[in-house]
């Protein structure tokens, strides 16, 4: 009964904590500018985040090791470096992206500027971590994040023509500018597979001291959970491209996402919406503070956990701690909020061979994983992601100054 | 009874638990004594910022001589464990006989906690 | 007597009376003795440029997904000079080392 209630909440914390400020703008921009096309860059993204996922939480129940914990012993501290420098720097970029995502969403409500809620949105985050547990911050703002299923309701009631949205799931060469299109693709790949998720999950498998016995468990959260909340981010671009392409209207400002469902769901569209931009990337904010404080303290061997006291992690605690704060910046400063997720997303997707290169060889040495090593078909899988990001790699920056 | 390790798979970059099972840390360089005539032996662990700054090259090595010679007459050295405290060499982590209460290497931790996280309500 | 950190030992060439390469420190072999860890011997492996591209840990774990690549040593510790630690030494000919690990 207990491992069916946490299969169930593991479901829900999927689907509830998938949406946030880079899944949401990325499928919004993408919808608006090509309708149904990028569908299969959405779908990718989730396949490739579901699978990496579930590694993740194969090597912590198997080896309990988390992922930056095992990459340091196993390659050593001059190599481990990279990667955990580099993740750390791109995170930071999207953790200040999503902070400003529920900054621009509370401007919709009160009519304050974002540079005024930079702050206190930073301190509660803050609050939640000093004070919560690990579960709460995983699950509490997860279960909130179920507002986003609006998404889902707005685009059953649009009618779209799903055949074309069938067929979108399909990889096609774009009908028009090609250098934007691809810009969106490798923004929305990265929006989907960001590093800190799977090293958050490998972290939390060890806060919530999974065994072997937890691989079943692993397979659906991370897999089905994983492609629930895929589907969920597939919907808003169905609904941006239901609603913004007769009306010939793109994506350059999140306010245009608020109101995206207003035609077919009224006022309640747009608190919805409004709460969804400010629900999935505040739980954001306060998953990558603590992933970022995860790969500092596993790195250097600090005392780590979030369901201790902070003075018991007291290194751990002050890492999240300065890295909050320190987020506020690029938004008190100015940066506008959606160009900040299109260049963290962009990055995102160019950072991550660093990263998934040395765990797809975890995941292969006995050592670790014992008899659960990857099969072909996970190699296979995590190798053509490597590929693919490498290729993005090159072509993400200069399609920035093109395409962005 | 004896028992084979490979220094670098077995015992580098591992995480060291003290006697109470708390984290104390990471192996983060080994100290081996040469003797003539004698194979040599390990004799201390090094857990500390300057043994990884000494592992990133000639720029690291320097980072590390300059803050560890700052206001002081004789460089500092790196917080080290003697070999003959290791208890277990497991899996995951190395055990040590250190108290983590009051081992140098969790000074930081330990101001930390009593000058901010407490003041913080942590 | 003198101490000497692993890390500057690992990666580090090893030659033989004749100069020629054998190859570079991977690892380090101990036997756990009353409470002390004596050196056994020394892996020393050839990887040559990847080493240097990809970093040594990760061009051994690349190398070790093809396994023909890999041709180690094995240099028992009374074998190995290491009165200069920079440049170690080993006292016989490569030849005549033993390979695998």
């Amino acid at each position: 009964m207990k491992r069916i209630l946490e299969v169930a909440l593991g479901l829900v914390t999927s689907i509830g904590g998938f949406l946030e400020i880079g899944s949401i703008t990325t499928a919004a921009q993408g919808g608006a500018a090509f309708t149904f096309q990028l569908g299969w860059a959405v779908a990718l993204g989730t396949i490739c985040l579901a699978l990496l996922l579930e590694m993740s939480g194969r090597l912590a129940a198997i080896s309990k090791h988390t992922i930056v914990d095992a990459i340091r012993e196993r390659f050593g501290f001059p190599f481990s470096l990279f990667p955990s420098v580099i993740v750390l720097v791109v995170s930071f970029l999207v953790m200040a992206s999503e902070l400003g995502g529920v900054a621009l969403a509370l401007q919709f409500v009160t009519g304050i500027g974002i540079r005024w809620w930079a702050l206190p949105i930073a301190a509660v985050a803050w609050l939640l971590l000093w004070k919560g547990t690990f579960g709460m911050v995983e699950q509490g703002v997860s279960l909130l994040g179920l507002v986003t299923l609006v998404f889902l309701v707005g685009a059953i009631k649009l009618h779209p023509d799903w055949g074309a949205v069938a067929h979108g799931l399909v990889p096609t060469m774009p009908s028009h500018e090609p250098a934007h299109y691809w810009f969106i693709a490798v923004s929305i790949l990265g929006a989907s597979i960001t590093p800190y998720l799977f090293i958050f999950y490998s972290s939390g498998a060890i806060e919530d001291k999974w065994d072997s016995s937890y691989l079943p468990i692993n397979r659906i959260t991370a897999g089905v959970g994983t492609l629930f909340g895929g589907a969920l981010s597939l919907m808003v671009l169905v609904v941006a491209g239901s609603v913004l392409v007769p009306r010939g209207i793109q994506v350059d400002s999140v306010e245009q996402v608020a109101l995206l469902l207003t035609h077919v769901l009224g006022r309640w569209g747009f608190i919805l919406v409004v709460a969804s931009l400010a629900i999935g990337p505040f739980g954001a904010v306060a998953e990558i503070a603590l992933a970022s404080a995860y790969i500092a303290a596993e790195e250097l061997g600090w005392n780590w956990s979030e369901d201790v006291a902070p003075r018991d992690a007291a290194r751990f605690s002050m890492f999240y701690t300065v890295l909050v704060f320190l987020s506020v910046l690029p938004i008190a400063l100015g940066l506008d909020p959606l160009k900040l997720t299109m260049i963290s997303m962009v990055l995102t997707a160019a950072s991550l061979p660093v990263s998934v290169v040395p765990f797809l060889l975890l995941m292969n040495d006995e050592r670790y994983v014992k008899e659960h090593k990857n099969g072909w078909i996970g190699n296979t899988a995590v190798a053509l992601i490597v590929l693919m990001s490498c290729v993005l790699a090159v072509v993400s920056i200069p399609l920035q100054f093109m395409g962005g | 009874m004896s028992e084979r390790l490979h220094l670098i798979h077995d015992v580098l970059d591992k995480m060291v638990l003290g006697r109470d099972k708390h984290r104390l840390g990471r192996v983060d360089n080994l100290v081996l004594e040469i003797r003539p005539d004698e194979p040599p032996r390990v004799v201390y662990m090094e857990m500390s910022g300057a043994a990884l700054l000494n592992r990133l090259g000639r720029i690291g090595r320097a980072t590390a001589q300059w803050i560890a010679s700052r206001g002081r007459d004789t460089p500092r050295l790196p917080f080290r464990v003697a070999w003959d405290l290791v208890r277990e060499i497991e899996p995951a982590s190395v055990v040590v006989d250190v108290d983590s209460a009051s081992s140098r290497t969790m000074a930081w931790e330990r101001w930390l906690a009593t000058h901010v996280v407490s003041k913080l309500g942590g | 007597m003198h101490e000497v950190p692993v890390h500057s030992l690992i990666g580090t060439r090893v030659r033989d009376p004749r100069n020629v390469s054998v190859g570079r420190i991977e690892e380090i072999c101990v036997e756990r003795r009353d409470n002390a860890a004596y050196v056994t011997e020394f892996l020393v492996g050839e990887y040559g440029i990847l080493e240097r591209l990809a970093g040594g840990a990760l061009a051994r774990s690349l190398l070790r997904l093809v396994p023909s690549v890999h041709r180690g040593r094995r240099i028992a510790w009374e074998l190995l000079d290491l009165t200069d630690p920079q440049h170690p030494r080993v006292r016989v000919s490569k030849d005549a080392l033993p390979t695998g690990e």
